[in-house]
């Protein structure tokens, strides 16, 4: 069986990008209570392959819902649209430059008077606006506008680059 | 007759109790298996079978069942030490001979 | 004479069925061994009534290896031959851990233990320009014998890590079959939350070479919060903070009905307590104007008058030290001074943990905090955490212990004495696992804090016409440059089938299991051929190595191998015999045809009777395998079974919602 089927059909979940996640976290959590490697120690050592192989599944599954950018990109995925994220190329010149400056300003970062403050303005700026973007791909997604959804998935996964890079470049403040 | 406890059988028996944070007491009893025919039951106990017969000895709770008293009869269980090991031991005036591992009997 | 303990209600063992589990905290500065008896989680004592064990073992010229407080004993007299802290070599290379004390007698075994069991055969010829392959080929016989982890000179030979965490680990063992009566079925050992996968295939070697089964390899922190999550039934989010000699840890987890899950983890596998007992005997050395020292015996001298003051100085507020005829004083502050960058670097890692679980600016979200390890006895390391987290640390169970005493539980819920246990630790890796990509850069594959076991697969393609092999080189770390992150094995795939550049496709499956620990394997796509992988672990020893050192052991002569080996593949027939027989019984006339059936309904037989009339391992293992390979589609269509079951039953919990 391929689990990777219908990850939402996994969880019991109605396939939609609103997801309740305290309702996924307990069903992921009663499906790791049977299917987890610790269950079947004491079995074969195939038995404990196998299980070590749908626990992995199982986990997979529960990371593509988990987080709003990948369950961006699995939705569109079922809708049967490739992830071309790689290979892609926004047109917005306005989103660019929105880029652009973003990533300038977060360069200066460390010359600032307080890198901390100035680290911590850039990233609630930039936390607020992946969350409008996710805003914006339920209704696109909702509206069946598949073009849309798919730049605003792009969009999504550009701002949450910029958080880890962000993130990296905190860790090197206080050392 | 009945079944007695010793001090140190009694204080451990507590102090596991009260360790696990609940049940009722401890059941003793016997079941058909093992080298020698019988064997030791010897448990936490979290549900009271109306059928089972108590004693008290020491404030601690011992529950058996009715079957299992005929072999348990006048035994007296206590805790020892030896060497590193440590555990519950029975005196069973029932047990006519017991494997080499004193883990089965019969009588 | 077996004493009896008691048991959880439904559970008394049948005579000689009792299932001996340990759970073992390998430590820096010592390690401890606990199990479950009578319902309740205890350390183990020795002789003298010492739960402790120093890590510390000696060596002598006439090959007594001594382990413990007698091998301390020898520890300033003849440091040469007393191994300390080994712990923090574990899985590493002799640059890594360069220290001022006690590293005196390191040395890298490159070119030093090469003489023996060179394979040698590792022909350069049939892997034709594979990209990125010069550096594996090049390797020659001495380096693919002799592993670059570090070892040790004694008058016994080099000693590596593994080694000497061995005898530890032996020592716990019969420490713990004397106590227990019986013989191990197998043990959980901790390492620490941050450890990289080489330094827990080390730990997991080390206990190959003792003989020991490993159940799990269990993070130290996750440890303690089932040490306290069992004990007071805690629910929410915890915060375990573990400092101990060599290695630092923290952990958020979630604590929900008996789940452990563990949101993020940090830390640094190479500081601890040491680096303040450093400090100070730097400290001490200064006040009694002493040169630099480059005496190990002297050396150790002043290390371990250091501890001692450090010790003394959480319960005082001033404390003597002298070293020979020299006398001082140290105050407390004088020591938090020193200790402060230490504690101070430990906090960082807390708030880095912190923003990984997704609680970053939500310190309140935390419900508790426990302290573990020997170093947070520290009164500075207590108010510090105190401040940081805004609350009180637990401390009830003794932080020296819990570890242990959390991988005893979950030793007794994984050898099967709990049936029916609702407690689940899922963990995660903490530290990210990439390749080498063009130009010295890693392309991370899975992520750091992504919960384990996971599994990731990529496809290569090959760049070359007629390219048969290919190289990858696998590391572990957060950093952009290859050359910044931990180097943990090169893999060659070769059997390639030849094609034209680009048509061969290869697709390479990473799989990190719940031990944390790597495995790979890789097959050629477009004609289905599986590509050979030789793996060379860059800082560990391979299995060649493993059994050498097995086969040399005077604890595992020849016949004892032997004899191992076969009660092994008995317990392992035994299992498949009990799983399979119960899930043809319950499952077999639903999942399977009726020639299926029989078939495997035969097989059972057929390896009972093997069972009952092999006195050799071997054609009992190839019966096992044998079963095995048959069983393993019935053996799918269950676990399929039992997904569908519990997607059914979601489905039938929204039918019967509010209509």
């Amino acid at each position: 069986m391929d689990l990777s089927s219908d990850h939402f059909a996994l969880f019991g979940l109605p396939t939609d990008y609103a997801v309740d996640l305290a309702l996924l976290g307990e069903r992921y959590r009663d499906l790791q209570r049977d299917f987890h490697p610790d269950r079947a120690a004491n079995k074969s050592e195939r038995e404990q392959r196998l299980a070590v192989q749908y626990a992995g599944m199982i986990n997979a599954a529960y990371e593509a819902l988990k987080s709003p950018l990948f369950r961006a990109r699995y939705l569109l995925q079922l809708s049967g649209r490739q992830d071309q994220s790689q290979t892609t190329t926004i047109g917005d010149h306005d989103f660019l430059f929105q880029q652009i400056d973003l990533r300038e300003r977060m360069a200066d970062i460390g010359t600032a008077p307080d890198p901390h403050h100035a680290y911590s303005e850039l990233e609630s700026e930039v936390e607020a606006k992946l969350l409008a973007q996710q805003n914006l791909f339920a209704q696109q997604y909702a509206a069946g506008d598949l073009d849309q959804a798919e730049q605003s998935a792009d969009k999504m996964q550009f701002f949450s680059n910029l958080l880890n890079q962000l993130q990296a470049i905190e860790d090197t403040l206080d050392d | 007759m009945g079944i007695s406890l010793t001090t140190a059988a009694a204080d451990h028996i507590q102090r596991n109790l009260d360790s696990r944070g609940s049940g009722e007491g401890i059941r003793l009893g016997v079941r058909t298996n093992g080298c020698s025919g019988l064997s030791y039951v010897f448990e936490f106990v979290d549900e009271v079978d109306t059928s089972d017969v108590v004693f008290e000895s020491s404030d601690v709770k011992l529950f058996i069942d009715p079957k299992s008293l005929v072999y348990l009869d006048g035994t007296e269980l206590d805790f020892v030490k030896e060497g590193l090991n440590e555990g519950f031991q029975f005196n069973n005036p029932n047990a006519k001979g017991a494997c080499g591992c004193g883990e089965s009997f019969n009588v | 004479m077996a004493l009896l303990q008691i048991s959880e209600p439904g559970q008394s063992p049948a005579p000689h069925q009792r299932r001996i589990a340990v759970g073992i905290d390998l430590g820096t500065t010592h390690s401890l061994v606990a199990t479950v008896r009578s319902g309740s989680a205890q350390t183990l004592a020795d002789e003298n009534g010492e739960h402790l064990l120093p890590s510390v073992v000696h060596y002598s010229g006439d090959g007594t290896v001594l382990v413990g407080a007698a091998a301390a004993e020898f520890a300033a007299s003849d440091s040469s031959n007393t191994l300390v802290s080994v712990k923090r070599h574990m899985g590493r290379a002799a640059g890594d851990t360069a220290s001022a004390y006690g590293s005196g007698q390191l040395q890298s075994s490159s070119g030093g233990n090469n003489a023996e069991g060179s394979e040698g055969s590792n022909s350069a010829e049939d892997s034709n320009s594979a990209e990125g392959s010069d550096s594996a080929e090049g390797s020659n016989s001495a380096e693919d014998s002799a592993s670059g982890m570090v070892k040790f000179e004694t008058v016994a030979g080099l000693i590596s890590p593994v080694q000497a965490s061995a005898q530890i680990l032996a020592a716990l063992a019969a420490r713990a079959e004397s106590a227990l009566d019986g013989p191990l079925e197998g043990a959980v050992i901790t390492v620490p939350a941050y450890f990289d996968d080489a330094q827990r295939q080390a730990t997991k070697d080390a206990a190959t070479l003792a003989g020991i089964k490993v159940l799990r390899l269990l993070n130290e922190p996750t440890a303690a919060a089932v040490a306290y999550g069992l004990d007071q039934g805690a629910e929410g989010v915890v915060a375990i903070y573990d400092l101990g000699g060599g290695t630092f840890d923290i952990s958020i987890l979630r604590l929900n009905r008996g789940v452990f899950e563990v949101l993020a983890t940090g830390g640094d596998s190479a500081l601890g307590g040491d680096d303040i007992d450093r400090a100070l005997a730097d400290y001490l050395c200064e006040q009694a104007g002493q040169p630099v020292l480059d005496d190990l015996n002297r050396q150790r001298q002043w290390l371990i008058e250091a501890r001692r003051v450090k010790e003394a100085l959480s319960d005082s507020d001033l404390v003597e030290a002298s070293v020979d005829d020299w006398r001082g004083e140290v105050s407390r502050n004088q020591l938090n001074t020193l200790a402060k960058p230490f504690v101070a670097k430990t906090l960082r890692a807390c708030k880095r943990a912190l923003r990984d679980a997704g609680i970053g600016k939500e310190v309140a979200e935390i419900g508790s905090v426990v302290l573990v390890g020997g170093s947070t006895r520290m009164p500075l390391v207590r108010q510090q955490v105190a401040e940081f987290f805004a609350l009180e640390p637990l401390l009830s169970i003794d932080p020296d212990r819990v570890v242990a005493v959390g991988a005893a539980l979950q030793a007794d819920v994984l050898v099967g004495n709990k049936p029916g246990d609702e407690m689940l630790l899922l963990d995660v890796i903490p530290l990210s696992l990439g390749i080498e990509t063009m130009g010295g850069l890693t392309e991370k594959i899975i992520h750091r804090n992504t919960t384990i076991p996971v599994m990731r697969a990529q496809e290569f393609t090959t760049f070359k016409d007629g390219q048969t092999a290919m190289a990858v080189h696998v590391v572990q770390g957060e950093r952009e440059l290859v050359s910044d992150c931990r180097s943990l094995a090169r893999f060659e795939l070769r059997g390639i089938p030849p094609m034209l550049a680009g048509a061969a496709k290869v697709q390479v499956s990473y799989q990190v299991d719940a031990d944390g620990l790597l495995s790979v394997s890789a097959r050629e796509t477009a004609t289905g051929v599986e590509a050979r992988i030789d793996v060379k672990p860059s800082y560990g020893l391979d299995d060649g190595e493993i059994t050498r050192l097995l086969e040399d052991s005077y604890e595992h002569a020849r016949e004892d191998m032997g004899v191992r080996a076969l009660r092994e593949q008995q317990v392992e027939a035994d299992r498949l015999i009990e799983d399979l027989s119960a899930a043809l019984a319950t499952q077999g006339k639903a999942l399977l045809d009726e020639d299926e059936y029989h078939c495997l309904d035969v097989g059972l037989q057929e390896l009972a009777a093997v069972r009952k009339s092999s006195e050799d391992h071997r054609p009992l293992q190839s019966e096992i395998e044998r079963l095995a390979h048959l069983s393993e589609t019935f053996a799918a269509r269950r676990m399929d079974a039992a997904i569908k079951k519990a997607m059914t039953g979601h489905r039938l919990e929204e039918f019967e919602g509010p209509a």
